[in-house]
């Protein structure tokens, strides 16, 4: 039942944050801008985040047609895809310049990395201490989702840093 | 292979990267790549830099 919570709780976090993204995107005054080099930039991230989606489904399907009882279900797979695309394609479009529009720096997006990724790993550990089990009775639960979305953001905040002080030194 | 010519004809006319992107609307780091020879531009953002540089395409793109 607690788990039910979870995911609901999950959902809920996920339609608030679409809403949020859709009302930013519809009130913006100005388009994205971004040049014709980070478009291309992205578009590849796009189609490297999609193949690397379409590669760890096929990946699990054999997994689990070989274990009778995998420890990673279904459910939690599909999650696990999408944020692997997600962060094949951030890291990539990251460290080609292109996730940040013309005229905006990377500051914003660090802050925001590092803050939704502490918050999940908090809540992540949070549900640690609580008792919530990781795996039960031979595969996963959802509490993983937390430690997905922490690791997700941390790398995604590490290659920005990293990005951010190499060409720190480039300028100099 | 570097574009040097870009890169003389930049430092000709006292701009730097970033004053350059900015007058021809595209990211520090895109003139950057163009320097260094990490990205083929397209025509039109040749032709935007050479307008920009005072140059022809020839002077700045053809080796």
């Amino acid at each position: 039942m607690e788990n039910m919570y979870y995911a609901a709780g999950v959902v809920a976090g996920i339609f608030v944050a679409g809403i949020a993204v859709l009302v930013k995107k519809f009130s913006a005054k100005e388009k994205q801008q971004f040049d014709e080099r980070q478009i291309i930039a992205r578009l590849r991230g796009y189609k490297l985040g999609f193949f690397t989606m379409m590669i760890f489904n096929a990946a699990y399907a054999i997994y689990a047609m070989m274990i009778e009882k995998p420890i990673l279900n279904t459910d939690i797979s599909m999650i696990l895809s999408i944020v692997l695309g997600g962060l094949v394609f951030s890291v990539y479009v990251i460290w080609k310049d292109a996730y940040a529009e013309l005229h905006k720096g990377r500051k914003n997006f660090l802050l925001l990395f590092g803050a939704v990724g502490l918050l999940n790993l908090l809540s992540g550990i949070r549900n640690l201490e609580d008792n919530a089990a990781i795996v039960e009775s031979g595969s996963s639960q959802l509490y993983l989702l937390n430690f997905f979305a922490s690791i997700l953001c941390g790398i995604s905040f590490l290659a920005l840093a990293i990005k951010g002080l190499s060409e720190r030194k480039e300028e100099e | 292979m570097k574009n040097l010519k870009l890169k003389s004809a930049r430092a000709a006319m006292d701009l730097s990267q970033q004053e350059l992107a900015d007058r021809i609307g595209v990211s520090r780091q895109t003139i950057s790549a163009i320097e260094k020879g990490d990205y083929n531009p397209t025509i039109n953002l040749c032709i935007a830099i050479c307008k920009c540089l005072d140059k022809s395409l020839d002077e700045l793109f053809w080796e």
